[in-house]
């Protein structure tokens, strides 16, 4: 245990620094607008990060320098695919982390995550969310190629982990995913009530693997 | 939980969450280093809650609840990685000059964001003893039972802790700019 006046200093800087939380309210206000009624996707969001400005907006909010210069190198690993858009990396164990700095692309990212064995449809919304509307309702669009996989709301959450793709990554786990089912991800920046353009939406749910869907 | 049929549920969950989310989003600040991360875990931590709702409601403090998913989060993500370095250990020998070096470069803290930096340098288990410890104020019976340990490795990781910062706090290679959210949730220094 540490002694006292640790203890004491400790306590005191912990407290500093957990105050000097500037954007705080904002973040507070964003989490309380957000939709968290247990749907059968699950809602993903960028807070304050365009689809446009996806990289920049990283590259500001955590002060990095090197992400995106690291980007444009060619992989050095087979089982790791990096480009601009976004990252894909297989690990050992066979799960997949998923990291977008800006959603394009949509087409390599589904071929990338399907070579990886992850059975995916990776589409954007062709619409506009109307206020009120749950980010659910993303994966309801018109002539979406895929039909819901029965039952998948219980095991989505065993084959999607982690936090934000669009910041701390997200764990895709190809194993967890049932037979005869793949997993869709339908994306948006058209997410209008939450606080005008600046977010993206990103909707995952189990499917009935079908090659119009999921490819196989 | 059918939210459009039972409006009350809804309701309540909105009450909790206005709630807890200034505790979650420090937390999550604490634990991650940046604002961003924060929100991120604390909209995944919400999610989690909504789903097991009419569990949570009932419980006598789904505050806590939260908070200890916001922990496992971050301890999960590390651990999946599998990156994250053992917890350096001090020698026994000269552990009250290693204290006393401690309260002296933590009363020298003047720029939190360089704390917040040494912060991450920490493992995420380190971490989290500090946070839950000397932020939350818990009790080391309750800190151990969130970590899944016993109260004396709470201690053991509180000690070795407080001495990693102090030696990251005075030494003299230290980055610009502040790490990277893949480094903190690696655990990597």
């Amino acid at each position: 245990m540490p002694t006292a006046e640790v203890e004491n200093e400790l306590r005191r800087t912990l407290a500093r620094t957990a105050a000097g939380f500037e954007s705080l309210d904002q973040a507070r206000q964003r989490l309380l607008q957000r939709d968290y009624h247990p749907g059968r996707g699950t809602r993903r969001l960028a807070a304050g990060i365009t689809a446009g400005t996806a990289g920049l907006g990283l590259v500001l909010g955590l002060g990095l320098s090197g992400v995106f210069g690291s980007a444009s190198r060619q992989p050095s690993h087979p089982a790791h695919a990096q480009l601009a858009d976004w990252t894909v990396v297989k690990q050992a164990d066979g799960t997949v982390l998923v990291r977008i700095h800006e959603f394009r692309d949509p087409a390599g990212l589904q071929r990338r995550l399907r070579a990886d064995g992850v059975p995916a449809s990776v589409v954007f919304f062709p619409g506009t969310l109307r206020p009120g509307e749950p980010l659910t309702d993303l994966v309801h669009f018109k002539g979406n190629p895929c039909q819901e996989y029965s039952g998948g709301e219980s095991q989505a959450p065993k084959v999607v982990t982690g936090g934000s793709p669009f910041t701390v990554g997200m764990f895709l786990h190809p194993s967890a995913v049932p037979a005869g089912a793949g997993v869709q991800f339908v994306a948006t920046s058209n997410v209008g009530y939450q606080q005008g353009p600046q977010h993206i939406g990103l909707v995952e749910w189990l499917v009935q693997a079908a090659a119009q869907c999921t490819g196989s | 939980m059918d939210w459009a049929r039972d409006a009350a549920a809804k309701r309540q969950f909105e009450g909790f969450a206005a709630a807890a989310s200034d505790a979650l989003l420090r937390t999550g600040y604490l634990m991650t280093g940046d604002g961003r991360d924060a929100e991120d875990l604390v909209q995944e931590t919400f999610l989690r809650v909504a789903r097991r709702w009419n569990r949570v409601r009932t419980m006598d403090h789904p505050a806590a609840y939260a908070r200890r998913i916001l922990i496992n989060l971050v301890l999960q993500n590390a651990e999946r990685r599998s990156r994250q370095k053992a917890e350096l250990a001090l020698p026994d020998a000269g552990s009250d000059a290693a204290d006393q070096g401690a309260a002296r470069a933590l009363r020298h803290v003047d720029d939190l964001a360089e704390f917040r930096w040494a912060l991450a340098q920490l493992t995420p288990r380190q971490r989290a003893v500090l946070v839950l410890r000397y932020w939350a104020d818990l009790p080391v019976g309750e800190v151990a039972d969130i970590l899944g340990c016993s109260p004396g490795a709470v201690t053991g990781t509180a000690s070795r802790a407080a001495g990693r910062l102090a030696e990251i706090l005075t030494s003299r290679e230290r980055p610009a700019t502040t790490p990277s959210t893949r480094q903190i949730m690696d655990g990597e220094s």
